[in-house]
This record gives C-alpha cells, structure tokens and sequence, in this order.
C-alpha cells in the first residue's frame, strides 16, 4: 500500500504509543487507534497485532508477588466447608497448605487452597474438578490420597491426606554428599526465589523460608535422614516405589505432569509419596493472562515439553532426573537462570553420575541414563519398565537397559545435530575407532575423547571377564556344584556382554565400509539388508581410504582374536565363523587380497563344519553360499585365474541347489546372487565405472587425435565375449537363470528389495553383453526395465546407493527415445547431488567423472568443440576434487593427467594457447608430485609417467610455438626429449608387478 | 525510555565538567535498561560463570576509561554510547571464554550460534522461554515461540535485529537507527515492514492471538 511519508511518521508515532502503553500494563485497544485514523485503519491492525504477539509473548504473566499478596487474604480463613483449617504448614507457588480437620468425619486432613481466579469459567472449573476425581480414584502406598476438590468463599481448595514429613527436596539436602550449588543465584527474570529449585545443601536442617512442598509439616525432628551407608538403597527404594506409582497412575491414563523432589513427601519411616496429582493439569487449564501460578523452573521439563509433547516417558524422564539428585547430592541440572536451564536441557547432557559417586555402579549408572536419555524413544517406554530394572538393581539381578553401543552414542549425537553429523559422521566414527583401538592394546590416547575411551576400556574388560567366566564356567561345570544356576547366570551374562561388544564393533565396521547405508533417522532397516557380508549389491564402498585401511587393519585385531579364542568352544563356533569371515572381509576391503583369500579358506572351513552340524539351517547354508561368492569376488579383484573365482561361484550354486532348504527366499536369493556373478563378473569389469573409463581412454589410445570413427563402447573383454557365442551364450544363460530366480521373488513379494537389486543389476549386464549394433531395442528394453526396479528401489528406501545405481544406468541407456546427451545429463544430475550429500565417498566422484567425460565424448562427436572443452575442464576440475579427498590412489593423478591432456589438446585446438599451458603445467606438476608420492614403482608405472611426461611437454611447446615464444618453446622441446630418451628416474628399482599395479598398468598401456 | 535521560547536550556538559561523576549519575539512570540488553545477549553458555551485574560494573569501568574518547566527538548519542560499549565488552567475553576453550564450545556454537554471531533470532526464542515462569506456561507457548523463532529466522537478518532492537532491546527508533547506522525513517520503514511480515505469516499460519 502507498502512502505519504507522513503516514509512516504518524504509523511509527502510533505503533510506539501503543507499544509504550502495553509496556505499562495497560490494555490499549487497536480500534481506537483505528478510530483515530481511519485512513490506516488496516495498517494500524496489521501492525499493533504483531506488536501485541510479541509484547504478549515477553510479557511474564504475572509476577509472583501478586500471588503471594492474594494468598495473603487466605489467611484470614478459619473454616472451608466441611473442615476446619488449624495452620498454615507450607506455602509455595502452588498455593498455601494447611493442616484441617474434616469434622464430620474427624480425620486430619491436608488442605491446598489454590489461588482464587475471576476468570475460571465453569468450564475450566468442571474440568478441574475431574481431574481431582480422577486423582481421587488412586490408590497407591506411594501417592498421597487426594480426597477431592471444594470451592468456598471464593477460594478452589484441594484436601488430601495429611502426612507427617518433609519433602524430597529437603531430604536430599541432608544427604552427606550433598553439594551445595555456588551458581544458584538471584533469576533474572520475574520469578521469585522459590520457583527456582535450588539444592542448597543445608546439613543443620535449617528450614528454607519458602517452603513449597503440598502437605507437609515442617518438623526437622521427624524428618527422614537415611542411615549412613544406606543412602544408595534407600534413593532406589524410593524411587522404586514413585515409579510403581507412577505406571499405577498411567494405567488409568493420568499424567502427574511435575514431578518433582518438592513434590515428593518422605515421611518419618524415609517411605516416599508422590503428591499434587491432578493439580499441574489445573494450571495448565487457566487462561493466559492470568497465570500467576508458578508451578516452577523448568529444571525437571523434558526436552520434548518444549515441543509440545509429553507422555509417560516423560514422567520416566523426571523421575530419572530425581534419582540421579538422590545419588549424586546434586541436581543433573545446575539451576541457574530459566533461560540458562532451558539451555541445558535442549542442548546438554547431564554428566554422568559417576564422575560424582565413582562409588556407585556401573549398572546404576546406565539404569540412570537410560532414565534421563534426551530421546524419549531411548527411556524406559513405561514407568514399569523403569520399576524393574530398579528391582533388579535392589536384588543384584541382571538389568534390562544395556549402555548405549558406540553406535547408539553416534546416533544419537546425530539426531541431536542432524547437519553437523551429515558433515562429520565420517570422522567421527574415526576419531571414535581411534579410542576404540586404544582398548585392544593400541597406544593411542585421545584426552578430547576420554570419555568414550574410558567405555571402550569396559569393554574390553568385559572380554577378559568373558574369557575369565568362561573357564570359570568350565572348571565349574565340571564340578557340579551346588551353585552352577548362579554361575550359569554368571556366564549368560558374561556371553551377553561379549556379544555388545561384538556389536558396536559391527556397527563401526558397517558404518565404515558402508556409510550409505547408514541412516540417520534411526531405521534399522538399511542395516538389517545384508550388510554382514561383503555383498556389493549391499552397497559396500570400496574405494577404501588409506586412513581408512587403517583403522580395519587395527579392528582386526579383534575379530582375530575372537576367532581363535573361541573357535574350539562349541557354543561359540558360529561367532568364531563370523570372526573369520570379518577378517576376510577386511582384508579384502583393504585390498590386501592375499590374506583375504586365506582368511576366506579359513572361514569356509569353519562355516562348513556348521553345515555338516547344522544340516537343515537355512541361515548356515545361506551364508556359507555368500562366503563362498565373496571369496570369488576377491579372487576375481586380485587377478587371480578366473578358474578359482568359478569354482567358488560353483561351490555356491551347488550348495544352495542341494541345501534341504534349497526352496527358501533366502537360498534363492543367494543362488539368483551366484548366477549374477556367474554372468556379471565377466561382463562387468572390476570396477563398473571403470568400464567407462577404459572406453574412454581407449579412444585416447587408438585415435590419439580423436578420429571421427564408429565409436567402440565395450571394453575388450567384454569384446571377446561377444565374439565368442559359446562364451556369450553360458554367461546371458546365468543372467536369464538370475532374472528368472528374482522375478520370481519378486512376485511372492514385490516389496523384496534384494531381489529387486539383483534382478535389476542381472538385466543391466545382460544389456551390457549385448551388440549395440544389431540388438539395441533389445538394450534399451533391458534398461527401461533396469530403470523402473531402481525407481521403485528409491521410492522404498532411499539410498543413496540406488540413486548411484540410476545414475550409471542412465549413463549407459543409449537413448533411442531420448538422446543420449540427455541420458547423461539426468545422470550427471544424479550423481552431482549424491555428492551433495556424501562428499565423502569416491565411488560418485568417480562415477560423475565418468559421466562427464561421457558427455564430453557425445559432444565430440557432434563436433562441438567449445561444449567439448567445458566438459574436459569440468571433468578435470572434479578429478582434482578426487586427487584431493585421496591423495593416495595414484589413478586419480593418472586419470587426471590423462584428462589434461585431452583438455591441453582441445584448448590448443581453439586457440586458447594460455589456457592449455596452465592445464599442460599443471598436469606435469601432479605427475611428477605422483610419481614421487607412489608406493609402487614398477617398470610399467615409470614408463607410464615418461611417456605422458613426453607428451605432456611436447603439447606444451606446441602451445608456446602458438604464441611466439621460441624460448620456452625451446626448453619444452627438450624437456621432451629427456623423458622419451628415459632419462634415468631418481627412484630405486623395486621388483615390479605387485597385484595392485595392474590397474594403473593397464592404465598406462592405454595411452600407447 | 530515554525520558529519564536529560538532552544530550546536558548530558555533554556535565560530562565535560564533572568526568566521572556525572558518569556513575547518568549511568545510573539507564543500568536498568543496560541491564535488560545484557540480559538478552549474554551468551546463556555464560550464565553461570559470569552474571549480568559484572558485565555492568564492567561497561562502567570501561566507559570511565574512554570518556576522553567519547567526549571528543560526542555527536553519538549517549544511551547509543553506552550500549556500544555493553556489546563491546560481551564481544570480549564471550571471546575470552570460546576462545579459551574451542574444544567445548564448538560444538555448542554449532547447536546455538547466537548473541555474537548474529542469530539475534535465537536469543529471542531464549528470552521469551525464560520469560515462561512455569512449565505449563511454557508448553502452552512452546509452539508460539517456536513460530516466531522461525519466522524471524526466515526473514531478513536487518529486519530481525530491528525487532530485536524495538521490541527485546526496547530501543527507540531513532536509538535503532544510529546502531544499525542507517537513517531513522529507513529503521522506521524496515520495523514497519517487519511486522507487516510477521502479521502476514502469522495469518496465515492462524498462530496469532487477536489481543
């Protein structure tokens, strides 16, 4: 809306008069101002609104004075109906507790009279009065009777039993360990001193002036101190009981809602009450403006509150807080401010108690923090649940919460800060393998993480006291003894122990190897698809940093170890397999497939000894068949004969044909899995994206100048296969049989994810194999097809894997109904958000470099030369991102400079001499860093480098011929000859052809 | 408001000729409303460690120092001054005890990031909550105040701090203008638009109260 700038003045004067106003209390009215201009009318509306929101909002409802001031007129009260009131025993921000008698029924009684409220509509009143009937209706040793609700003279009162005690909160105060609170200082907000709650420690039993507890007597005689020694004890009691209570209470559906040590009554005998039910929920009722009822700090709110929610874990949560007071001497929260405490609760963690009570125990200490988890879903579900586990405690029994795995620790840090974890996930799971190694006898020590180290080194204990009551166990066994339950007890619970820690190092190796899986919103169900193995389909990343390597390399230790220990205990030979399987996986992962092929013989043999003891299980055979095609798979990366890789396929096919359980989804889906890889691990090379790669370096080497010819799009091997239909046909054979197996699959179940991935991946490789030429329809049909499974794939379960999976199939769709440049910028589109979103992983680097040079090939060949060089340097650039996040695979430097050289060339070739000696420069300098940095110098690796360096250098001085410069022209020319006349290298020979030169082997002969 | 606060050129003259004890007078007049800036960006990390007072007494100490400073140029007014100085000293503060210790508070700059960085939004959402003198209260307000934290983050970060300012703060505009350095009728125009925003999202999100 227009207008003069005399009306912004006179909307300013207005909006500042109005906001001044209601500053003083005052309750302007927005019509009259309306009134007063009626031109602005709607404007004035719009504005005072927000100004009255805000105003309204930072108001404090009122101040606790006025409170007290009206309470004050209470105490002229002698009589409320039916009883006679005798003496005021304690006020507080909930109202003023007398001690009565019901004179009619001459029993003592408490009385609360609530402050009086004008407002309360009948409404509000009727809704009070049933929640104090609900109240009414508990019945429970720790719940302090109400025995209902009466209004007189003004006044809604609230009668329930007398007893003779003290509250909680004075009770703690006399706990000899009791810190008394420095902080707790004056609020700086409106609230009065007995809002906050404050545990000043008071030994000498003085009694607070505001005492706020319900019915209490202040009688510091009769006041509960538990005995020296039994303090521990009895806070367990107590808490017990309150939680009992508690679930009685949420049985019949009714939330205490302010659980607190004030509202907990000890009387004489130390017996614990819970009081005031019925009475927050009657605060909550009254209207906003008039709340002058102070029920608090928010030092006992869960965090949830804040949100709006609260239920029974809420109450858990509480009460959790209150125990851990009574065992520590102080509050988990430190009182300070209510900004302050809000603070604490929504972003901090209470510290545990026993880096207070060293003394109490460990069980005690995770029975606390389960309690008190920020996350609801990590309490007790129920106050019973939380019961039990104090019942248990009492009576040395084994508890139910089990501390959080490193895991959880992760998770949940995570879901408290959900973008700092996407960016840190990774590292952190390092930094917390890195304590984690410290326990099995690395010397590693991290003070910022001595925390979690402290945990680890349980852990680790926890394996010895395994070991330990494991030959216990056995000498005792032998025995017989009277007392071998006890000991059988024992010995579950050492085994459950060593089982948690099995896991979390499960969970780390996951999380490792497979990051994508990983699921920040807590599902399970990413990890429960076969993430045991080392399944590809599974989604395993396996461009393995060094770093990375070598935190596997540490943890092995540990798999190891259990392997051995237990491999002769019956009992434990399932969980010495899977030790060994862990082994071999994380060799192979590391890529030292020597010892992964060991372990793997060693894993097979164990798991084959289950079968034969297990015949009939299904889960044995199963993964004895995926240990097999695993170990093939590693055969196959370490350029072993193709023989060996086969046989272990067939040993897996054999197996799950003949397994008695040979019909089940699980062996079905392995076999259709062995069938793939029967088909796909020739089709496909070691790598998938390297099968562009090698496309595109192969035109690098057979038309160095980039010929315009038929383009070849398989790689050799696939090549042969086609050329040879007896090959051809066994391999598309398997792929038919592995199509088939999940299609079928697929139709009991069409929600079977892992059979859809294989059913998708089978029609992929099957395109792959066959003739572009003469079977294209055939081709796109299969990848149409390829492409729907993976659609559906993501719309199940969004991994980032299956978008990966997309994005390669798009990148190999020849597009006959949408051209390829298309297809390839859908797939670049993909792959650029997975980056987005996992900066950390090479495989979407990799395969958007792919992709890009793909684009840069289609653009080549529609001569379109500018959109040839943009797609070289994008390509180079994005190499550069990979050369950086992995200085150590050295392919990267040497894709890199192979792609420089293509860009060199390109540019030259437009007449952008400058840009290609910054692009030739820089790619001799990555060179020679590579060549310098590389652990493997075999004689291909030094011939590789010469020869690029030679070419590198002679497009160089081409470019400087472009501009004029005969000097350095010169210089290049001969730099240029120095590398083709195998100017001696500074490296010392070393004996050549270790398994992982192959690659950059072949690599090099492609530029010849 | 500054009604207690004499004319600016009374103030410079006194200044000028009483030094320090016109100082702790004027001072006087304005703590409480020092007070309530302090109270808004102190850093709740530091709520324990160091009090609202201190921060005070401190800005005294550091206003005595550079009266001579002030006195040269004092074409700012002095209220303006004054709360310079406060936000220079809980620059320091809060530097003093994060840069200290990086290690812990990092993380936590993460979760909070208000008061010295800007995010006069959160410090708000913090304000109104402590404001809240019970648990109930609060969770009858929780989403309100989770509204209008929101919507100040979605707005301009200019237009945030004016409300902050107007409304937290409870500066003047003309106060408001001088600290932001932009010209009175462009703070008035930015604060006027802010609420219409804030009445616009409200309405349409149907959060608002009708007074």
């Amino acid at each position: 809306m227009n207008h003069s700038p005399s009306d912004d003045q006179l909307l300013e004067t207005v909006v500042e008069t109005f906001t001044s106003q209601l500053r003083q209390g005052k309750h302007p009215s927005i019509a009259s101002y309306q009134q007063q201009h009626p031109h602005l009318a709607d404007e004035i509306h719009e504005l005072l609104s927000s100004v009255a929101m805000i105003e309204q909002l930072k108001t404090p409802t009122a101040d606790g004075n006025s409170l007290n001031r009206r309470l004050n007129d209470t105490l002229q009260i002698q009589q409320l109906g039916d009883y006679k009131l005798l003496r005021e025993i304690g006020r507080g921000g909930m109202g003023i507790v007398f001690e009565a008698i019901h004179q009619s029924l001459g029993r003592q009684v408490a009385i609360k009279i609530l402050p009086n409220r004008s407002t309360d509509n009948q409404k509000q009143v009727d809704r009070f009065r049933r929640e104090a009937q609900a109240a009414a209706r508990l019945h429970h040793t720790h719940i302090v009777s109400v025995f209902g609700v009466g209004f007189d003279q003004g006044h809604h009162y609230y009668v329930m039993e007398y007893v003779d005690g003290t509250s909680l909160k004075q009770t703690i105060q006399h706990l000899p360990f009791c810190v008394g609170n420095p902080t707790t200082t004056a609020p700086d907000t409106q609230t009065t001193q007995d809002d906050l709650e404050p545990v000043s420690c008071d030994p000498n039993g003085r009694e607070q002036s505001s005492q706020k507890a319900g019915s209490v007597r202040l009688n510091s005689e009769t006041a509960f101190v538990p005995e020296p020694g039994r303090e521990q004890t009895w806070a367990l009691e107590a808490i017990d009981g309150i939680a009992d209570a508690l679930d009685h209470a949420h049985q019949n559906r009714l939330l205490h809602r302010d659980i607190k040590p004030a509202n907990l009554l000890v009387d004489p005998s130390g017996t614990v009450r819970l009081t005031d039910f019925g009475l927050a929920k009657h605060l909550e009722l009254s209207d906003l403006t008039q709340t002058g009822d102070l029920v608090g700090t928010p030092q006992y709110l869960p965090p949830e509150a804040l949100e709006g929610r609260y239920d029974a874990r809420s109450e858990v949560y509480a009460l959790g807080l209150v125990l851990y007071e009574l065992i520590t001497g102080r509050a988990a929260f430190e009182p300070t401010s209510a900004a302050g405490m809000l603070h604490q609760i929504t972003t901090s963690r209470p510290r545990s108690p026993r880096q207070f009570r060293p003394d109490i125990s460990r069980d005690l200490e995770v029975v606390i923090q389960k309690a008190i988890a920020r996350e609801p879903e990590d309490r007790y579900q129920t106050a019973a649940a939380f019961r039990d586990d104090l019942r248990s405690l009492l009576q040395d029994r084994p508890i139910s919460a089990r501390r959080p795995t490193t895991w959880e620790q992760v998770r949940r840090w995570s879901r408290r800060n959900p973008t700092s974890a996407a960016l840190g996930l990774l590292s952190l799971v390092l930094l917390a393998l890195v304590t984690l190694t410290t326990t099995i006898g690395f010397a590693y020590t991290q003070a910022a993480y001595r925390e979690l180290a402290k945990q680890h080194t349980r852990l680790a204990e926890e394996q010895t006291k395994t070991e330990n009551a494991r030959l216990e166990a056995v000498e005792n066994a032998q025995r017989a003894v009277a007392s071998e339950k006890q000991m059988q007890q024992e010995y579950a619970r050492a085994q459950a122990n060593l089982q948690v820690s099995i896991q979390a190092f499960d969970e780390i190796f996951v999380q490792l190897v497979a990051p994508d899986r990983w699921d920040p919103a807590g599902s399970d169900a990413a990890i429960d698809l076969d993430i045991d193995g080392l399944n590809e389909l599974a989604g395993i990343q396996f461009s393995i940093t060094d770093q990375d390597a070598e935190f596997l390399k540490r943890m092995l230790t540990f798999y190891q170890k259990i392997a051995t220990e237990n491999a002769e205990h019956p009992e434990m030979k399932l969980q010495s397999a899977k030790a060994s399987r862990r082994v071999a996986n994380t060799y192979h992962l590391i890529g030292n497939l020597e010892e992964a092929t060991a372990a793997y013989e060693k894993a097979i043999q164990q798991y084959r000894e289950l079968v034969t003891e297990n015949p009939e299980s299904e889960t044995i055979g199963a993964t004895l068949a995926q240990v097999y095609n695993e170990a093939g798979q590693a055969s196959r990366r370490d350029f072993q004969s193709r023989s060996a890789e086969l046989r272990m396929y067939q040993q897996a096919r054999s197996l799950l044909q003949e397994h008695p359980a040979h019909d089940s989804r699980s062996m079905q889906l392995e076999l259709a899995r062995t069938y793939n890889l029967l088909g796909a691990s020739v089709v496909e090379p070691n790598n998938e994206t390297q099968a562009i790669y090698e496309d595109f370096f192969g035109i690098l080497k057979k038309q160095p100048e980039f010929q315009k010819r038929v383009l070849q799009r398989q790689s050799d091997q696939r090549e042969r296969i086609k050329n040879n239909p007896r090959i051809q046909d066994r391999v598309l054979g398997n792929l038919d049989r592995a199509i088939l197996i999940t299609e079928k699959l697929l139709k009991k179940d069409s929600e079977d994810q892992e059979a859809r991935l294989v059913h998708a991946i089978s029609l992929r490789s099957k395109a792959m194999l066959l003739d572009r030429e003469t079977e294209s329809q055939q081709i796109e049909e299969l990848l149409q097809t390829t492409m729907t499974d993976f659609d559906k794939l993501s719309q199940q379960d969004e991994t980032a894997q299956y978008d990966y999976e997309r994005a390669f199939t798009y990148a190999l769709s020849i597009g006959q109904e949408r051209p390829t440049q298309e297809n390839l910028e859908a797939a670049l589109d993909i792959t650029e958000r997975l980056i987005d979103q996992h900066a950390n992983n090479l495989e979407y680097q990799q395969l958007n470099v792919a992709l890009q040079l793909e684009l840069a090939r289609y653009h080549f060949e529609a001569e379109d030369n500018a959109s040839l060089v943009e797609d070289l340097q994008e390509a180079h650039q994005s190499l550069g991102v990979l050369v950086q996040s992995a200085p150590e695979l050295v392919r990267y430097r040497f894709e890199m400079v192979y792609v420089a050289y293509a860009l060199g060339k390109y540019q030259l070739d437009a007449r952008r001499p400058r840009e290609a000696q910054r692009t030739l420069m820089r790619a001799i300098a990555e060179l020679k860093q590579a060549d310098r940095n590389s652990t493997n110098r075999s004689l291909t690796m030094r011939q590789f480098s010469r020869q690029s360096l030679t070419r590198l250098y002679t497009l160089l001085a081409d470019s400087y011929q472009q501009v004029g410069d005969t000097r350095r022209e010169r210089d290049a020319r001969m730099e240029a000859n120095k590398w083709q006349n195998g100017r001696p290298r500074i490296h010392r020979p070393r004996p050549a052809n270790s398994p992982k030169s192959s690659r950059e082997a072949a690599a090099a002969e492609t530029l010849e | 408001m500054t009604d207690s606060l004499p004319s600016q050129s009374v103030i410079v003259d006194r200044l000028s000729r009483e030094r320090e004890q016109a100082l702790a007078h004027f001072f006087q007049l304005v703590r409480e409303r020092l007070n309530r800036i302090v109270g808004f960006r102190l850093d709740h990390r530091l709520g324990g460690r160091v009090s609202q007072s201190d921060v005070i007494q401190e800005t005294f100490v550091r206003a005595v120092k550079r009266l001579d400073h002030y006195l040269t140029h004092p074409d700012m007014p002095f209220f303006v001054w004054l709360r310079l100085e406060v936000q220079q000293q809980l620059i320091e503060l809060h530097r003093m005890h994060f840069g200290a210790e990086k290690r812990d508070v990092r993380r936590e700059v993460a979760i909070l990031g208000h008061a010295h960085s800007g995010q006069t939004s959160m410090a708000i959402a913090a304000q109104l909550a402590a404001q809240m003198t019970s648990p109930s209260e609060l969770f009858r307000r929780a989403e309100k105040i989770a509204w209008l934290e929101k919507t100040l983050n979605d707005m301009n970060e200019l237009d945030r701090e004016v409300i902050a300012l107007r409304h937290f703060e409870e500066l003047s505009n003309e106060e408001t203008a001088r600290l932001l350095n932009i010209t009175p009728t462009a703070a008035s125009k930015r604060y006027l638009r802010a609420l219409k925003r804030l009445r616009e999202i409200s309405q349409s999100s149907s959060l608002h109260d009708e007074p």
